[in-house]
């Protein structure tokens, strides 16, 4: 039989507040002293403190053109956001949501920086409770790229149940500066699209010449 | 970081600012705005409008994943007037244009990086219209696979949209 003797010692940390120090002496088979630190310090809603702006912020070409039938919906179940991507938005950014009821949901947005390609996620949940006879499928449209309206979403068959997230994207999708788009349902469905949330970023081509000043002399070379 | 800030803090949220004072150019200024009285946001610091880049350098840990958020809050600092416009780099990346349109709006940019090198610097130059200034510099850590791209190796992202549907307030969520 393995005896052995464990002590504990919380201190707290003298210049981070939040902050802690677990130590531990442990004399399984040796005299071991060693020292954990961890801050309880959590960001208020996300976990890596990501900005996540309102959609009813009003400012020039933000969010405009937004289709007849938009509605707000919001729930007070939680949500799994450890989906299919990596990315984990805020429980609460998830909670909230648009469904167009007269069948889609349309919205024309600048992007800054673009046109380039880029990366484009939206974050899906399905935070509405309907009977399992009706449905919502959607997809979405962008000028130009037919291509990428051939995909179905239902949100709740590829999350696999309810209020768990759904992150359906593209890695690699040019976009113009002035971006329209539309989630639309399908023929079959009797529910109108759903958005939770959606993310944009843009590739930045790395330059990796020298910064300014920092290229060696000639003589040294 | 709080630039153009004279001490450490922490704010309403529990983040901790820490002043900019070891960079050894620029001016620090002081700017009152209505309904602004977040401390991080009433200083900022100020370039000359030269053809010299003004640079801040910040560690980093190698093969990890950063979010850097570089915020530029106006604030009429110079009694000028004119809007300021001027260049970020991240690197010898350019990053961005600052474009400055209302004294009292907060621009924000955000980029996500893989770090290649211990440190990573954040320039700013080439004001076409007034003087380069900045108001924060944030970088925060992702975990895990948080943002990995197959690009990642050459390529940076730049948020150009977070959007929030549904949002109770015109509040965003952080």
């Amino acid at each position: 039989m393995v005896m052995y003797k464990l002590f504990l010692y919380v201190t707290k940390d003298k210049i981070k507040s939040n902050c802690f120090h677990i130590s531990y002496i442990h004399f399984h088979k040796l005299n071991y002293l060693r020292s954990i630190c961890f801050c309880n310090f959590r960001y208020p809603d996300d976990p890596f403190d990501r900005i996540w702006e309102s959609d009813s912020v009003k400012k020039a070409n933000y969010l405009v053109d937004v289709a007849a039938g938009t509605k707000k919906i919001s729930t007070n179940v939680s949500i799994d956001v450890r989906g299919n991507g990596d990315e984990m938005p805020p429980v609460k950014v998830m909670q909230t949501a648009v469904v167009g009821t007269n069948g889609s949901l349309t919205y024309r947005l600048n992007l800054d920086g673009f046109p380039a390609t880029g990366w484009a996620y939206s974050y899906l949940a399905e935070i509405e409770e309907f009977p399992r006879n009706e449905s919502r499928k959607f997809r979405l449209v962008l000028p130009g790229q037919a291509d990428i309206s051939k995909a179905v979403v239902n949100i709740e068959e590829n999350a696999l149940r309810k209020y768990r997230l759904y992150e359906p994207g593209f890695y690699n999708l040019s976009l113009p500066f002035v971006m329209s788009f539309k989630l639309g349902k399908t023929a079959d469905s009797s529910k109108g699209p759903l958005l939770n949330a959606m993310e944009i970023n843009r590739y930045l081509e790395k330059n990796d010449g020298s910064p300014d000043g920092k290229s060696p002399p000639h003589d040294m070379l | 970081m709080d630039c153009g800030g004279d001490k450490n803090f922490t704010d309403e949220i529990g983040l901790e600012w820490t002043p900019d004072d070891k960079i050894s150019y620029g001016e620090i200024s002081t700017i009152s705005v209505a309904n602004e009285t977040r401390k991080q946001y009433t200083t900022l610091r100020h370039f000359p409008a030269d053809s010299r880049k003004y640079c801040y350098t910040l560690d980093v840990v190698t093969r990890t994943r950063y979010l850097l958020r570089a915020t530029f809050l106006y604030g009429n600092f110079d009694n000028n007037n004119v809007y300021p416009k001027f260049d970020i780099s991240f690197g010898a990346t350019h990053w961005s244009t600052i474009v400055i349109s209302d004294e009292n709006t907060i621009e924000v940019r955000e980029l996500i990086f893989l770090a290649s090198s211990p440190t990573v610097s954040v320039c700013l130059s080439n004001a076409t219209t007034g003087e380069p200034f900045i108001s924060t510099l944030e970088l925060r850590q992702f975990n895990g696979s948080v943002y990995f791209t197959f690009y990642e190796e050459h390529f940076y992202l730049s948020v150009s949209a977070r959007i929030n549907f549904g949002a109770k307030s015109d509040a965003p969520v952080r």
